[in-house]
C-alpha cells in the first residue's frame, strides 16, 4: 500500500511495503565516492557521472544532542533527539565513511553513547503544515524494523 | 614580510542593541560617524571614493531586494560607487577583504566598507529560523543553528573530555569582557552555576552558550599606506587575510571536532602575514557558541587540538592569559549583527593594536591582532584577517 503521508522532499529516500526506508544517495562512477543527498555532480571532484545509489541502514552513533527549542513549523513533541550517525561504505577505501544528519529516536541525550548501534528507520514528522514522511535514527536492537 | 599593502586610518561602531528606534541607514550613519570622527589627524569624507556594504539578511527586518545602495546618501556620499557583499556569518570580515583589494589594486584610493544588519525587527520565528533552512534538502524541520552546533560539542566532550564547566567558561569571560565594553549588547557578569543552569535550547547548549540577536552597525576606513601619512602617525597596516570554504553538508565533513575551513583560512592569512599562530597577540574569533570558540582557537593554532576547553578554564584567553580571545565580549555578549560583526571585530582589533581599549587593553608584544568568522551552511565558509603596527 503506498504511504498517504506526503515525503519530507521527493528523492531523499524510498519506502517499500513493509515500512523500510532506504536513504538514497549518489555515487560518482569516476570517484567511487557515495554522496548524500543526491546531487548533479560528485561534491568531491565535480564528475558529472553520479548515479542513484541506496545507502547502508545501519550505522553507528556519532554525535547528539537532545533539542529543547524547536525552530518555527516543527509541530512535533518536545524535546526531540536530533544527531549524525556514521555508516561505512561498501567499496570505499579502506577507513571511509559516510556521516549523515538526522531525527533521532531517542529524546534523552544522556541515553546515548557514542558508536551506539543505529538503524535508519520511517518516521512521521508533524509539522505546521502537516504530517510529513521523514528518516530518523533508531537504536539498532538487532531486529531488522 | 607581512602584506602591507593597505592601512586602517578609522574605524567605529554604534552601540549594539534591540534597536527597533533606528533605521538601518541611520545605524549606518552612527557608525559613519564614529568611523570617520577616530581619523587622527581629521578627515572630509568626501576623499571616500568607494563604499562597501556588508549586510548578510534583508529579510531579517523585510527587504527582500536590499542592495547596500541606500547607505550612500544616507552618509552624506550620494553617488559614491557602492556595492554590497554577503558572505554568510563572515560577511563583514569579508567585505573589508574585497575593499582591502580594491585599495591595493590602485582602482580605488579610500575605502569604506561598513557592515550594518537588523536582526530584531521581525520575530525570530518570523525570521531568523524561519528562514534558516528554507530550499535546504535536507534541513527543512526540526533544525536551526543551535541544532548543528550542539553534535560538534557532544563529539569534542567524547573524544577530549571537554565539560560542560569548560564550555561555560568562555561564557563566563565573554560576558566579563562585554562589561568592559561600552558597546557591547549585554553587560553583565555571568558565572559558571548561572550558564549551567540556564535553561536548555539542545544539549549540551544552554542559552548562555548561545550568542543573542543583535541589531548594530560598524564602519571601518582603509586607504594606501601612502595615503595614510596623510591622515595619521599611527598607522595600522593589513598584515595578510585568507579566505576558504568546505562542503555546506554536514555529511561530508572529515571531522566534527573542528572547521576546516578556519584551518585553511587561517593557514592562508598567516602565510600572507609571514607569520605564526604564536606571533599573534589578540584575537576577535566567532564564538556564536561557546563550543565555537573553542573549536576556533583549536583550528586557529592558538592552542592544541582538543585543548580548548581546558585552555579557557584555565584562563588562557582571558584579557591577562597568554592569548587574550574576544576582548570586545566577542559574539556571545558585544553580539552577532551579522554583516557589522566581522568589521566590530576589526574595530577592537585596532584599537587593542593602537592601546585604545582602555579597561579591556590586552598587552600588545608583537604588534598582531587576527580577527575571524565562520558560518554558511555546514559552517562551510572562514574569513581571517590580521592586522598589524609593524610598518612595511
Amino acid at each position: 500500500m503506498a504511504d498517504p503521508t506526503p515525503a519530507l522532499q521527493g528523492g531523499l529516500f524510498r519506502l517499500a511495503p513493509d515500512g523500510t526506508l532506504t536513504l538514497v544517495g549518489g555515487r560518482s562512477r569516476s570517484s567511487g565516492r557515495l554522496h548524500f543527498p543526491l546531487a548533479a555532480v560528485c561534491p568531491w571532484t565535480g564528475a558529472d557521472d553520479v548515479e542513484p545509489s541506496d545507502l547502508p541502514r545501519h550505522g553507528r552513533l556519532w554525535a547528539w544532542t537532545t533539542v529543547t527549542a524547536p525552530p518555527p513549523g516543527y509541530a512535533g513533541p518536545v524535546p526531540y533527539g536530533f544527531g549524525v550517525v556514521e555508516f561505512d561504505v561498501p567499496g570505499e577505501a579502506d577507513g571511509e565513511v559516510l556521516r549523515i544528519v538526522g531525527r533521532i529516536t531517542v529524546a534523552d541525550a544522556d541515553a546515548l553513547s557514542a558508536g551506539d548501534p543505529m538503524v535508519v528507520v520511517a518516521e512521521e514528522l508533524p509539522t505546521d503544515d502537516g504530517p510529513v514522511r521523514t528518516w530518523a535514527f533508531a537504536p539498532d536492537t538487532g531486529g531488522d524494523r | 614580510m607581512s602584506w602591507n599593502r593597505v592601512s586602517v586610518i578609522g574605524a567605529g561602531l554604534i552601540h549594539m542593541g534591540e534597536l527597533f528606534e533606528q533605521s538601518y541607514e541611520q545605524m549606518a550613519r552612527g557608525a559613519f560617524d564614529a568611523a570617520v570622527g577616530s581619523v587622527d589627524n581629521g578627515f572630509d569624507p568626501t576623499e571616500i571614493d568607494a563604499v562597501f556594504v556588508a549586510t548578510q539578511r534583508g529579510t531579517l527586518w523585510g527587504q527582500e531586494g536590499i542592495g547596500g545602495n541606500t547607505i550612500p546618501s544616507a552618509i552624506g556620499l550620494a553617488g559614491v560607487a557602492c556595492t554590497r557583499v554577503e558572505n554568510a556569518c563572515p560577511t563583514g570580515s569579508d567585505a573589508f577583504r574585497v575593499g582591502c583589494m580594491a585599495v591595493a589594486s590602485g582602482v580605488h584610493d579610500v575605502v569604506l566598507v561598513i557592515g550594518v544588519e537588523k536582526m530584531r525587527d521581525k520575530s525570530s520565528d518570523e525570521g531568523l529560523l524561519a528562514r534558516a533552512a528554507a530550499g535546504h534538502p535536507v534541513y527543512t524541520r526540526g533544525e536551526s543553528a543551535p541544532v548543528l552546533f550542539a553534535p560538534f560539542a557532544t563529539r569534542h566532550m567524547h573524544e577530549f573530555g571537554t565539560t560542560r564547566e569548560m564550555l561555560a567558561s568562555v561564557a563566563v569571560k565573554n560576558h566579563h569582557n562585554g562589561v568592559l565594553d561600552p558597546y557591547a549588547h549585554f553587560r553583565n557578569e555571568v558565572t559558571i552555576e548561572q550558564v549551567l543552569a540556564a535553561p536548555p535550547v539542545c544539549s549540551p547548549l544552554h542559552l548562555l552558550d548561545c550568542c543573542p540577536q543583535t541589531d548594530g552597525a560598524a564602519a571601518i576606513v582603509i586607504t594606501s599606506p601612502e595615503r595614510a601619512a596623510d591622515f595619521t602617525d599611527r598607522p595600522v597596516f593589513v598584515a595578510g587575510f585568507g579566505v576558504a570554504t568546505d562542503h555546506p553538508y554536514l555529511h561530508e565533513k572529515s571531522t566534527y571536532v573542528g572547521l576546516p575551513a578556519t584551518v585553511e583560512a587561517s593557514r592562508r592569512a598567516y602565510e600572507m602575514a609571514g607569520i605564526s599562530p604564536a606571533d599573534v597577540d589578540v584575537a576577535e574569533v566567532h564564538d556564536c557558541f561557546t563550543i565555537t570558540e573553542i573549536l576556533d582557537i583549536e583550528d586557529l593554532g592558538f592552542v592544541e587540538k582538543g585543548r580548548g576547553g581546558i585552555a579557557s578554564i584555565e584562563g588562557q584567553t582571558a584579557l591577562d592569559g597568554r592569548i587574550p580571545v574576544n576582548p570586545s565580549g566577542g559574539l556571545l555578549a558585544k553580539g552577532h549583527p551579522i554583516g557589522a560583526t566581522g568589521i566590530a571585530q576589526l574595530t577592537e582589533c585596532w584599537w587593542q593594536l593602537r592601546g585604545q581599549a582602555d579597561e579591556r587593553q590586552v598587552a600588545v608584544r608583537n604588534g598582531f591582532a587576527l580577527q575571524h568568522n565562520v558560518g554558511g551552511r555546514g559552517s562551510g565558509v572562514s574569513v581571517v584577517n590580521i592586522l598589524t603596527t609593524n610598518g612595511p
